[in-house]
């Protein structure tokens, strides 16, 4: 009876044991927990953000005075030139297309945009303006776009009559008065220099050697050959560093010794030199404001009503150097 | 005898007593344990048991804690397309040049903390615009694209038309980022502007590059941008 009635007591003793020892963990255990982390914080350093260094010639499909270069693409290679030339002859007027504002005469001008050197020894550039070699209306005019003084018509030099002449006068190495005495018209009388004449970037304006007579015969001469040429040329004529610099473009005013008025050439002043007095003094090329019509401009000479804008260029034009043509 | 018996009988009536009781009524002995249990816990007395010492190996017991480095800006380039004709794009800039590159200010966020535990990436960004370039900043900020991303994070805009020329607050950066001890995440905000666009159709190349060249912009110097990083660590349970 004795060891049955102690293995039950053993049985009973254990929930007691049990439930001690629960309890005990009870007190022991913490009350609560904590929720608290860890944060950490840094302040960077301050970053500068801002525009880059780049250049960009103005966007010709924002004006249609703009034009790249590279855009000309009528090859008159055939011609006076021994060189693979291009070539764009383009009327310019005092009008409402090309902004006139009809009240007051403007200057030629023609601005060079350009971003950086592009070496080519073949490259060759030269701007100029002619006014209408004579009164002739109906002189042949075949067009390549346009057929209107606007800015975007451009005249065939490969079309015998005036595309051919103005071609040939502008492959020539010199504007020339030429004749004894000075009688007569001349090339000196329509001729306008731009980028030509020994101009460059640093000399924009500079003018040729005073025209002159000597013993009756003219020594009037403009050298129109393109300035600069081979690997200097476009750091010679247009801001390489435009980055640097807000001057990023070159102006290249329009001059002539033909004696304007600011109501026109008149016929006595259409020579260069005359009995031997020559206009030693260029002038600006100035355009007159005009409401004429397209007939009455083809059919003057007066240069303060049409000039015929004579771009060329040799060699592999930079895809960045882009003209303004600018009547300020 | 028999009144020898008797008298004995009491003690050994007592102990038996106890001991049914022990054993037909445990829970009220457990009770009685809890109660004399708590009573002893609470009760003055000593814990005291001899003890004996001997030298073990050393042990180095560390602390730990959440810690966060930053580096310094890095300046970077991305490129958005090729240059149009007529724009070159100057030999190593890295600012922004309209729809042809993008500018980048890279910060690279560690987790140094020694506890060894995981952070979440947050952060404010502050900044303010140069007051030399006022006007370009006027002709520029309409244009101007910004944003901001972490690392495996898409980008989200950073507004910019509030930014004046006191540093402040600009937007604040709360992403699932998580940085692993001893890893980083990369901080990227992006600058841009675009080629074209906008009504009449505008030349912004060519307008962007005169009001910098025109309004004392000196290049890469629009405004200035710096984060406040914030590491606030992951529960292990998480």
């Amino acid at each position: 009876m004795t060891p049955v009635m102690t293995t039950g007591r053993r049985h009973h003793r254990l929930p007691v044991i049990l439930a001690a020892l629960f309890t005990a963990l009870l007190m022991v255990m913490p009350a609560s927990t904590t929720g608290a982390y860890w944060t950490a914080n840094v302040t960077g350093a301050a970053g500068t953000a801002g525009p880059g260094a780049w250049c960009a010639t103005p966007d010709p499909s924002t004006s249609s005075r703009l034009i790249r270069l590279s855009s000309i693409t009528t090859d008159v290679s055939g011609a006076l030139g021994p060189f693979n030339r291009k070539m764009a002859i383009i009327p310019v007027a005092n009008n409402t297309a090309w902004g006139g504002n009809g009240t007051t005469a403007r200057s030629l001008s023609v601005r060079l945009y350009n971003c950086q050197e592009a070496p080519d020894p073949a490259l060759g550039l030269r701007v100029m303006s002619w006014s209408n070699p004579s009164g002739s209306a109906a002189l042949n005019r075949t067009w390549i776009t346009g057929g209107t003084v606007t800015p975007t018509s451009r005249l065939n030099p490969n079309v015998a009559g005036l595309g051919t002449q103005l071609r040939d006068k502008s492959q020539l190495a010199e504007a020339r008065q030429g004749t004894l005495l000075g009688l007569g018209y001349s090339d000196l009388t329509q001729f306008s220099w731009i980028i030509a004449a020994h101009r460059t970037r640093a000399t924009a304006a500079v003018q040729p050697a005073n025209c002159g007579m000597l013993l009756g015969i003219s020594g009037c001469s403009v050298p129109i050959a393109a300035v600069g040429g081979g690997e200097n040329l476009v750091k010679d004529l247009a801001d390489v560093t435009p980055w640097d610099t807000p001057g990023e473009f070159i102006t290249y005013p329009a001059a002539t010794y033909a004696r304007q008025t600011t109501t026109g050439w008149a016929a006595s002043d259409l020579n260069g030199c005359v009995l031997g007095t020559c206009n030693a003094v260029p002038a600006a090329t100035r355009l007159n404001a005009t409401a004429a019509t397209d007939t009455t401009l083809y059919g003057s000479v007066d240069g303060n009503q049409l000039q015929w804008l004579v771009i060329q260029y040799t060699g592999t034009a930079p895809t960045d150097l882009v003209l303004e043509v600018v009547l300020g | 005898m028999h009144q020898l018996t008797r008298r004995a009988a009491p003690e050994a009536g007592w102990a038996a007593r106890v001991a049914r009781l022990f054993s037909r009524q445990p829970y009220v002995v457990a009770a009685g344990a809890l109660l004399v249990g708590m009573l002893v816990i609470n009760a003055p007395g000593t814990y005291a048991l001899w003890n004996d010492t001997q030298a073990g190996s050393p042990v180095t017991i560390q602390t730990g804690n959440l810690a966060v480095t930053i580096s310094a800006p890095v300046v970077g380039a991305v490129a958005m397309a090729a240059a149009p004709a007529g724009v070159v794009v100057r030999a190593g800039s890295l600012g922004m040049v309209p729809g042809v590159q993008a500018e980048t200010l890279t910060y690279t966020v560690t987790n140094t903390g020694t506890a060894g535990v995981p952070a979440k990436l947050s952060f404010v960004t502050h900044g303010h615009r140069d007051a030399a370039a006022s006007a370009a900043w006027t002709a520029i900020q309409p244009r101007l694209t910004a944003t901001v991303s972490a690392t495996g994070t898409g980008a989200v805009a950073l507004p910019t038309a509030g930014i004046t020329t006191t540093d402040a607050p600009i937007a604040t950066f709360t992403s699932a980022v998580i940085i692993q001890p001893g890893a980083t995440a990369n901080i990227v905000f992006t600058f841009s502007l675009p080629a074209s666009g906008g009504t009449p159709a505008t030349d912004w190349p060519r307008l962007l590059q005169q009001y910098r060249a025109g309004n004392g912009v000196s290049v890469g110097s629009l405004l200035q941008l710096h984060p406040v990083v914030t590491l606030t660590q992951v529960p292990r349970h998480v």
